[in-house]
């Protein structure tokens, strides 16, 4: 009975998948409709949904995709039981939550991380810090039945928005005479009875910083492009260490030494310097960032694969295979991947943690990947400005880098002790 | 024997000299196939054509870039990196200037990392498995992973922002000039703490981690049995049979730990702002001060060159039977 008594990791998974659902549940069903008309205009008007289509409406109806997609991967028994079996600890719900603001961050928060709400009130506003939002009235456009404009106007109310003319956002107000009373734009502003929908009370969970964006966004989606930088840059390095350590472990002697030598060059200079001056000189975005990270990672890979591959082929068991007659690519398969692959994955996993310290420090030097994306080493970057106003905007940010590389560190150990039993 | 040492010492130092002059090539490609143009941040449209040619020879870069590299390999060989864009000053002299702080910081922390690592490790022996044990494994685990910035920011806010205590950046108070001599080591000290601090926590956590494993490790040997059923006290079996044999992974560890040191503690100098060689660096990169980014680039590899030699020969002092085996 023990045994079920347990939770298990797909608990967790599941948990935090039904708690968006009962969150955002409005929010899904919308993007179902939207989803819904896309796929009727496909058909019928694509001149004009080909217009309309972003990076932003893609990634909705993705997260969709995505909420309808995990429950059916629990229930297959196979999946949850290969994978999601663990039992809980701290680092694996860390993984997993951050997995989540990869693919769905449009549902874990609605605020858009270059939303600045009324930069002179609700700049610097400390984390549990209530703030008002007052709707203004609008025009009740006629709605029409076109599937055109329902379109528009779903896309509207789900995509986040960068700017909102119809939301004004105050840290406090005031009601006077038929008139609301509040502090906007440097000066105080009144606004008549009539003109106001609807006042909302909100809370900012995690502060604003010094333009009035939200932190808690900005994390969430600052997740995304470092855990993006960091599965590119380490996909890039293992090719590279994959296809070199092949080489060396099979090419001629010269080959081999020019790449011991390389490899020699590459570790006795601090790579971050490397880096540093290949991003400066040749400018520094997205895909530079990646691409040179990727590039600066591949000595270890590198000097793993080909001393593997260079024991397994003294092996009795590969020479056996060889002499049966496998060919060269079904050894490359059947022999050689299975023995490297332990010890590639387990150097992954440093790796992947060792790009986003990497990107964060570069960030922070303000080397990173350009200041339309939001980055965790940006944010603390900036809030070294403000540490005698803001704290939080420091600690945020610093606390979950620190929780996520010690979340990888914690689960490379695991895949090494996973693999390699006898290591203690 | 001593024949064979000085031969596979000189091996060494011919392949050391290798990578130096792969280093400096490389850099020296990646800066000439960079796109932009250095010497046009100092040439305004006002200037004359020939003055603007005589700017742009003052900066070797008006040849072919064969001919620049043959230039630029034998300046290196005759001890001459060429003149900063930035400062109008040889580069050496420039950098003789950023390197006492570098120097300092690098060798004092890592002097704290190994005595914080060593103690703190004994401590945690002393009680094994108890709460003090664990507590000290937890915390050495987040303190190894955490990023310089970020531990040097919090200390920041710590210890200047709240407790208003230590100086949060800078080398030297503005008033140093008029300090007695005591004073002015303390006012050297006093803002020399938080960036040892920054530098020095997480290398102290790995170290504790080496040590701890490596003296327990060891301390389960039968031969610390017998030494202890001979009579000997635990600090002789400690200091003198413990220690020596546990020391061969931590010492590895060290010399690659001086090395980055020594080439520049790069994140740190710049939250402390201090003047030393990674700032120099950063900034010259920023400013496209070749020379001097080449010179950089050419005493960080050699540092860290000579500080992994440097520990191979501690290392080699301590286990002669090794020495053939580190020093190849």
């Amino acid at each position: 009975m023990k045994k079920f008594n347990k939770i298990k990791l797909w608990h967790f998974v599941l948990f935090v998948w039904v708690i968006l659902l009962i969150f955002r549940f409005d929010l899904l069903i919308q993007t179902a409709e939207l989803f819904w008309l896309t796929v009727i205009l496909i058909f019928k008007d694509f001149d004009f949904l080909y217009s309309h289509i972003s990076f932003q409406l893609i990634d909705s109806l993705f997260a969709l995709a995505v909420m309808l997609l995990i429950p059916s991967l629990l229930l297959s028994s196979k999946f949850r039981n290969k994978f999601l079996r663990a039992e809980i600890n701290f680092s694996r719900c860390f993984i997993v939550l951050l997995v989540y603001s990869f693919f769905v961050p449009t549902l874990i928060t609605r605020e858009h991380p270059d939303y600045q709400k009324n930069i002179s009130e609700i700049k610097l506003l400390s984390p549990l810090s209530n703030i008002y939002q007052i709707q203004l009235s609008t025009k009740d456009s006629p709605t029409s039945d076109s599937i055109e404009e329902k379109f528009l106007l779903l896309k509207e109310k789900i995509l986040l928005k960068e700017f909102d003319d119809n939301k004004i956002f105050v840290r406090s107000y005031s009601l006077k005479q038929n008139s609301y009373h509040f502090n906007s734009d440097g000066g105080s502003t009144d606004l008549s009875i009539d003109k106001v929908k609807s006042i909302k009370s909100e809370l900012v969970l995690l502060g604003t910083d010094e333009f009035g964006r939200d932190i808690f966004s900005r994390l969430i989606f600052g997740a995304r492009i470092s855990i993006f930088i960091g599965m590119m840059a380490v996909v890039i390095s293992l090719l590279l260490g994959l296809i070199l350590g092949y080489i060396a472990s099979t090419g001629n002697v010269i080959i081999n030494t020019v790449l011991n030598r390389l490899t020699d060059l590459f570790l006795s200079f601090p790579s971050i310097f490397l880096v540093i001056l290949v991003l400066a000189l040749f400018g520094n975005n997205l895909l530079s960032v990646i691409v040179v990270l990727g590039f600066s990672g591949w000595m270890s890979l590198y000097k793993i694969v080909s001393s593997e591959v260079a024991s397994v082929k003294q092996k009795d068991f590969f020479i056996t295979a060889q002499k049966i007659g496998l060919s060269d690519s079904e050894l490359l398969v059947k022999e050689i991947i299975p023995v490297i692959i332990i010890p590639v994955t387990v150097n992954l996993v440093f790796q992947f943690s060792n790009v986003i310290l990497a990107e964060s420090s570069l960030s922070f030097l303000g080397l990173g990947s350009g200041s339309e994306y939001p980055s965790w080493g940006a944010m603390i970057e900036k809030g070294q400005e403000y540490i005698y106003e803001a704290w939080w905007m420091i600690f945020i940010p610093g606390i979950v880098l620190v929780l996520t590389l010690l979340s990888f560190h914690n689960i490379a150990k695991e895949v090494n002790k996973f693999f390699n039993p006898k290591i203690s | 024997m001593t024949k064979e040492k000085l031969y596979l010492i000189l091996k060494r130092l011919i392949s050391s000299l290798l990578i130096l002059f792969l280093v400096i090539t490389l850099v020296f490609i990646l800066i000439r196939i960079s796109p932009g143009d250095p010497s046009l941040k100092y040439i305004s449209p006002k200037l004359s054509p020939e003055l603007a040619q005589e700017v742009r020879k003052s900066f070797n870069i008006d040849e072919p870039i064969f001919f620049q590299y043959i230039n630029f390999l034998k300046n290196i060989f005759t001890g001459n990196f060429g003149i900063s864009y930035e400062y109008r000053m040889p580069v050496l002299k420039v950098i003789s200037e950023f390197m006492p702080v570098t120097l300092m910081l690098a060798l004092f922390s890592i002097i704290i990392q190994l005595l914080i690592g060593y103690y703190v490790a004994l401590i945690s022996i002393r009680r094994k498995d108890g709460f003090i044990d664990k507590l000290f494994k937890k915390s050495s685990i987040i303190l190894y992973v955490t990023p310089g910035f970020v531990l040097g920011l919090i200390l920041v806010f710590l210890f200047a922002v709240q407790l208003d205590s230590l100086p949060s950046s800078g080398f030297k108070s503005i008033y140093y000039d008029d300090l007695s001599f005591i004073g002015k080591i303390k006012d050297i000290a006093s803002h020399l703490i938080l960036p040892l601090l920054t530098l020095s926590l997480p290398g102290a956590a790995l170290f504790f981690n080496y040590f701890r494993d490596g003296i327990e490790d060891i301390m389960n040997k039968d031969f610390v049995l017998y030494l202890k059923a001979s009579g000997f006290s635990d600090k002789i079996i400690l200091r003198k049979h413990i220690l020596p044999n546990s020391l061969k992974p931590i010492l590895s560890v060290a010399g690659i730990e001086l090395g980055f040191l020594l080439s520049g503690t790069l994140v740190t100098e710049v939250i402390f702002s201090l003047p030393g060689m990674g700032r120099l660096m950063i900034a010259s990169i920023l400013s496209r001060d070749f020379p001097m980014v080449i010179a950089c680039a050419f005493i960080s590899a050699l540092f860290i060159i000579l500080s992994n030699f440097i520990f191979d020969l501690i290392k080699v002092k301590i286990d002669r039977r090794i020495w053939k085996e580190i020093l190849s």
